[in-house]
């Protein structure tokens, strides 16, 4: 039997798709903008245009050399090992993401639903399955996508609709607007929201250089992320509207609480598993983002096939994710006061920042040198 | 000329010039040679059939020349035989002597299809396919003659793949029928058969079918590379290439369409697939294929696309019902017991009371004794197997929840995923989900919803990763083709459908340019 | 093929390991009810009420107890509740908790805050019970009260509930989150819906009171119970809570209107009833330099049910009139029971505070702090108007045709 080539390859609806996941996954667990109150969908909102520019900033970076990812771009702009060396702290921000990522779904799943489940058990079989899933290359993460897509979106529609005809919402939470003015917004989404979740999207220079139609995939990753800032915003309102300013700010899962309000038909009731599995692809596939874009780093850097590294990668992280921090409470400080500005910002901003002129002038000199050549 | 020479498109040989026959005895210990005496070709035959009763080599003197007639005597019509072939020389008066064998088979066997044996593998090759070899003494060749076939199958309805509005008709044993019921719908000179000899003790016919109008190069060279790879000692049915065909066998979902409707493969080679017809299987092949050709039935087509799409629909929804049901009450029962409205949680709970067994093992017993009856029920004697059913309904049902062993609504759960594992309109997929459901409920049992979850996007990574002859199993939704949505969950009406699918890569993409909306007269009046 | 073993290993050894969450339906209880008394020795006394599932499957007929209740003191109701099983013998499910009784002297003295906590915090709990004060009787009592048509208790009132506040409005409709966001907010204050028993409780305990056809005991719902923070500080009518409900958001109701001007002297007791379907309020909060005024907005539509007046239906000037009528009669009911908070207990219940931080934010925020005193002294203004739509399948009252009294 001819053996099937695994292929890495993408097509652009299965990126876009990918980026949307992506995009509302961690949202769904722990919602963004809970301390705004009920001007958290407006900072959502400016947060999704700049998300969008900082997209097409990636994206920029990446025309500069078709083909070639995150840590390829690097080694051009800083040489082989300064290259190579920051690809590796770039590794470690990718994986300790990963960590994180999952680490709030198996919060999530030991706090409502396993009470006495071990949390490693929750990691190791998530683990398990994207270590599979990833093994099996980027194209079947693709198409996994798009099986699970229309779910995931129909799903988080219908929460809204589903919460609105149980008649829980009450559309007067979301005044006063702006009632303190523009400064907690403007604070607020910078750092965290624009890191999380659009810098995030640093991760897509790994993948973005697979898709096959490469020129169109700038375009693409946009309007995803535009689509994708709004669903974010649709559930900010419904988190907001069902949950009123009081609770949300209390609440540790924005989205589950809402859904918890469900009740149609006297049967329909009762429906948190619905925004457990929205929660639940949307992790894996968040994850599984972090994980091969990690992974493709090592690739790059040892040379040898990622293919070799996923199982003791995935152990690695399904180990780590215990690891990062002790309790609940750590690990969402963490986030709120620590990765913004230690991590998020210098991995999202300031490196690209710093290489993207380096590549600028690397690339022309390449393409001046071609050019001569191609005039000989 | 043969009838199988007019079936087949006979395939040259890419090892020069050796004939199929050649190809098929090389490995055994059989001379090549044809003599011209008849004693010594006669030897050699009785040498290779000496222990098989029904081999028969009759003396006949056709004019002045000496000659015999071999046959099997089980593989062709007896009656036919002496009619037309022993009776014929001495009914017919000759005047001169015939010359060579042309001019015998012109003489004495005018009317009959017939083929000529230089070798003698192909002496033996005819004799085995039920035809009567006249070796006349002193002549280089031998005339096969087809005399015509014993008994056969009629053809029947359908027993595995019943619909109410459409063909009756369904495959038999016989290649030659089949592939006749092919052509008899497909009237087109470039549906092409070809033929394969498969199976070292078998030597069973392959053939391979398709329009090469249609039909992609890469998607048939992949089929012929693969069946020419085979080399298994027995085909005895398509089950047996189609094993040693698929691109992955650690999977429990058929990655080859099976039927034995004429019509449905019909539409298969329509669209651009490759169907394999193996003799004495009234099963045909069709690939490549994807997951959502076992929700289509060929009665789809025959309806107005409302009722269809809407069973469409229902199809997929007991699929997932059949694969998930039984793990779903178990996670509910023992995980979730607060995602249960409360009155229903109640009186599940007062069903349940008094059952002495987890809600695991109380379903995996159900399960299991339901895969017993449904196995017995297919095995036994059909005038019994009526009994099996009633036994089974009655007496296990019935009883088990009287005698307070199992809760009345699993017994509900188990009979509601039995009949919507039935579902499928292709037998071998609902074998799928009869071994998943198992597999799922121990995950429900460990961990809940989560596990269901979990094992169910396992289930898509897998599916996503298989491949039939380089298609992915799960095209045109991953990946996801918007054109070929006509045709996959819903059925569109035929002239909105005007597109084979993409997956296959036709080489005619488009089936109708027309746009041929019907619409009331008035409406093309006007605009005259 | 080594590596496949090995990971069906590694799988089935987690799959032999797992099951830490399951249990099985014939090893949990399920609790419809919880009653929240004080304790004796120690700070609480928590009684549940579990259903009795077998006695309640259709093939068993009718006998045993639907429930059964356990009681047991202790300082917090998750340590109470873990120590159940020294007298329950399954596992107790709290996420179909149906009623929280909580006794009046416990919400009176201690405040409800310190368990209701415990409550939200715990995802069993569900937001879909009802939290009940009881009057009179201690809580302890009505997990037992048996009723013949839903044999569950605590579903009968939760269902009771249900329909008054879907018919007539006599419950607030106020859940767990509704009620912990009250006590946080500054500008409405917590209410809840109370509870009596009408009759014998310890007759209505009994399952054998099922056999009789006049309940010896039931579960009556008795308006608001008011709260200051998480302190109950009072009780408002039935009546009253339907005109709060009036204010807020009232799905239907049933009103009684006298038939002549209001104040006006009847010579006869004629009265016409308006079924209320369709309604719209609106609140409003502002200040008119430094006096608080609150302003509501009520547009209903109603049914007319009954007519002992002498007027005639069929005309036009006779809907607007008692349309006139009923708005001046419904205005007068609410601004009463607005007045009655604001004099009572000066707590505002009815959220204009909450209504003031929408509209005027600025101002909310300098008298957040004194809310609940600049509420009790604001000017009232309700402005009603009842669109009567029709008149059941009569337009003129038989009444009005029968001869009249020949005294006159």
């Amino acid at each position: 039997m001819k053996q099937q080539k695994l292929m890495e390859k993408l097509s652009l609806w299965q990126l876009a798709v990918l980026l949307f996941t992506f995009e509302i996954g961690s949202v769904a667990v722990v919602g963004v903008g809970n301390d705004l109150r009920q001007d958290a969908w407006i900072a959502v909102a400016i947060s999704t245009l700049l998300g969008a520019g900082i997209v097409s900033f990636y994206i920029m970076l990446l025309k500069r050399a078709p083909g070639k990812n995150l840590f390829e771009l690097m080694t051009i702009s800083f040489g082989k090992w300064l290259g190579k060396g920051i690809g590796l702290l770039y590794v470690f921000y990718f994986f300790y993401i990963a960590e994180r990522v999952l680490r709030d779904f198996c919060e999530l799943i030991t706090t409502v639903i396993f009470e006495n489940t071990p949390i490693e058990i929750i990691s190791i079989t998530m683990m398990g399955v994207i270590a599979y899933m990833i093994y099996l290359g980027l194209e079947v993460f693709g198409r996994t996508g798009e099986i699970f897509i229309p779910y995931v979106f129909t799903f988080t529609i219908l929460i809204g609709f589903a919460t609105f005809f149980s008649g829980e919402m009450d559309f007067k939470n979301l005044l006063p607007v702006m009632a303190e003015g523009s400064g907690p917004i403007i604070q607020h989404i910078f750092p965290r929201l624009l890191t999380f979740p659009f810098g995030e999207l640093i991760t897509f220079m790994v993948i973005i250089p697979y898709v096959t139609q490469f020129n169109k995939a700038g375009k693409v990753s946009v309007i995803t992320v535009l689509v994708s800032g709004m669903i974010i915003i649709y559930g900010t309102v419904i988190e907001i509207v069902t949950l009123g300013t009081e609770q949300l700010e209390r609440t540790v899962f924005p989205l589950l609480s809402a859904a918890r309000y469900i009740s149609l038909l006297e049967f329909i009731e009762r429906v948190d598993l619905v925004v457990v599995f929205i929660v639940m692809f949307g992790i894996i596939t968040k994850v599984s983002v972090f994980f091969f874009a990690g992974l493709k780093g090592l690739e790059h850097i040892t040379n040898i096939s990622y293919r070799y590294m996923v199982l003791p990668m995935a152990t690695i992280i399904s180990y780590g994710t215990i690891l990062i921090s002790d309790n609940f409470a750590e690990h969402i400080e963490e986030g709120i006061r620590f990765i913004p500005h230690y991590m998020h910002v210098p991995f999202q901003f300031i490196l690209p920042a710093l290489f993207a002129p380096l590549l600028f002038w690397r690339t022309k000199k390449q393409k001046r040198g071609s050019d001569t050549n191609g005039s000989k | 000329m043969g009838l199988s020479d007019f079936l087949f498109k006979r395939r040259k040989n890419k090892k020069g010039d050796s004939t199929p026959e050649e190809e098929i005895f090389q490995n055994e210990n059989i001379s090549k040679e044809y003599f011209k005496s008849l004693d010594k070709n006669k030897r050699s035959l009785h040498e290779l059939f000496k222990q098989t009763f029904d081999f028969s080599c009759d003396d006949i003197r056709l004019g002045e020349s000496e000659a015999c007639v071999c046959y099997l005597g089980t593989m062709l019509n007896i009656h036919s035989l002496t009619d037309k072939v022993l009776n014929v020389p001495r009914e017919t008066s000759v005047s001169k002597n015939p010359k060579n064998i042309e001019e015998i088979r012109d003489r004495y066997f005018p009317t009959m299809a017939f083929e000529y044996a230089d070798t003698f593998h192909k002496v033996v090759w005819h004799i085995l396919n039920g035809f009567a070899v006249i070796m006349v003494d002193g002549q280089e060749k031998a005339l096969s003659l087809e005399i015509g076939d014993t008994e056969k199958r009629a053809i029947t309805e359908p027993s595995t793949q019943t619909i109410i509005r459409g063909p009756k008709e369904a495959f038999t044993e016989d290649i030659n029928t089949n592939i006749s019921l092919i052509r008899k719908r497909i009237k087109n000179p470039y549906l092409i058969f070809e033929d394969f000899y498969i199976g070292g003790d078998t030597k069973t016919t392959v053939a391979i079918g398709y329009v090469s109008t249609i039909t992609n190069e890469d998607i048939l060279n992949e089929v012929r590379e693969r069946i020419e790879k085979i080399e298994i000692g027995a085909v005895l049915d398509s089950g047996n290439i189609e094993e040693m065909i698929v691109d992955k066998s650690f999977t429990p979902f058929p990655l080859v369409f099976n039927t034995e409707r004429p019509d449905s493969i019909c539409s298969h080679l329509l669209e651009g697939k490759v169907a394999l017809i193996v003799d004495g299987s009234p099963f045909v092949l069709a690939v490549p294929s994807v997951f959502t050709d076992f929700f289509q039935s060929s009665e789809d087509y025959y309806q107005p696309f409302l009722m269809p799409s809407f069973i469409r629909i229902i199809r997929y929804m007991s699929f997932m019902i059949a694969l998930v049901l039984p793990s779903l009450y178990v996670a509910l029962s023992t995980f979730h017991q607060e995602l249960m409205p409360t009155q229903l949680l109640i009186s599940i709970q007062a069903q349940r009371e008094g059952v002495p067994f987890p809600a695991v093992i109380e379903i995996f017993m159900m399960e299991l004794t339901f895969e017993i009856m449904r196995e017995a029920g297919v095995r036994m004697p059909r005038a019994v197997g009526q009994t099996v059913s009633i036994v089974g309904a009655l007496v296990i049902g019935q009883a088990a929840v009287e005698a307070g062993l199992v809760s009345s609504v699993l017994v509900i759960i188990v009979a509601f995923t039995a009949i919507a594992s039935f579902v499928s309109p292709i037998y071998s997929f609902s074998i799928a989900t009869r071994l998943l459901r198992f597999v799922l409920i121990l995950f429900a049992a460990v961990f809940g919803l989560y596990g269901v979850l979990l094992f169910l996007i396992i289930m898509v990574i897998h599916l996503v990763s298989l491949r039939s002859f380089g298609v992915p199993y799960l095209a045109s939704v991953a990946p996801f083709k918007l054109t070929d949505q006509d045709d996959v969950f819903l059925r569109l009406p035929a002239w909105a459908n005007k597109r084979r699918p993409s997956y296959l890569f036709p080489k005619s993409p488009v089936k109708e340019k027309k746009k041929q909306k019907p619409s009331p007269p008035h409406v093309q009046g006007g605009k005259k | 093929m080594k590596k496949r073993i090995f990971i069906l290993i590694c799988i089935s050894s987690f799959l032999l390991t797992g099951c830490w969450d399951s249990t099985e339906l014939n090893d949990v209880s399920i609790v419809t009810g919880i009653a929240i008394d004080p304790g004796k020795e120690k700070r609480y006394r928590l009684t549940v009420g579990y259903v009795n599932a077998s006695i309640l499957s259709p093939q068993i007929p009718f006998e045993g107890a639907p429930v059964s209740v356990m009681t047991l003191e202790g300082n917090s109701l998750p340590e109470i509740s873990a120590r159940m099983n020294i007298g329950v013998s399954r596992k107790l499910v709290f996420s179909h908790t149906r009623a929280l009784y909580i006794n009046e002297e416990v919400a009176k003295n201690d405040g409800v805050g310190s368990f209701l906590d415990s409550l939200e915090r715990n995802p069993q709990f569900r937001n879909d019970f009802n939290i009940l004060i009881t009057k009179g009787d201690s809580a302890e009592k009505f997990p037992t009260i048996n009723d013949p048509v839903e044999r569950v208790p605590s579903l009968k009132v939760q269902k009771q509930i249900k329909s008054i506040l879907k018919n007539w409005g006599g419950d607030p409709r106020v859940r767990l989150t509704d009620f912990i966001d009250a006590i946080v907010s500054q500008g409405r204050s917590p209410i809840a819906s109370s509870v009596t028993i009408e009759g014998n409780p310890e007759k209505g305990k009994n399952v054998e009171s099922n056999m009789e056809t006049k309940a010896p005991a039931r579960i009556l719902l008795a308006g608001i119970a008011v709260f200051e923070k998480d302190k109950l500080a009072g009780y408002l009518s039935l009546e009253d809570t339907r005109n709060y409900l009036w204010t807020q958001k009232l799905e239907s109701t049933m009103v009684t209107i006298p038939c002549g001007k209001h104040g006006e002297e009847l010579k006869e007791k004629l009265y016409f009833d308006l079924a209320i379907m369709n309604n719209k309020s609106t609140i409003k909060t502002f200040y008119k330099g430094d006096q608080p005024h609150l302003k509501v907005d009520i547009y209903s539509e109603a049914r007319l049910t009954s007519m002992q007046c002498n007027e005639d239906l069929s005309k036009k000037e006779t809907y607007l009139d008692l349309e006139q009528k009923s708005s001046k009669y419904v205005k007068d009911m609410i601004v009463a029971t607005i007045k009655k908070v604001q004099d009572e207990f000066g707590l505002d219940i009815f959220g204009f505070g909450e209504a003031l931080h929408r509209q005027n934010y600025q101002k909310a925020k300098e008298v957040e702090e004194k809310w609940d005193e600049e509420f009790a002294r604001a000017d009232v203004d309700v402005n009603v108007h009842v669109a009567i739509r029709r008149s059941g399948i009569r337009n003129k009252s038989f009444l009005s045709e029968v001869p009249a009294n020949k005294e006159d």
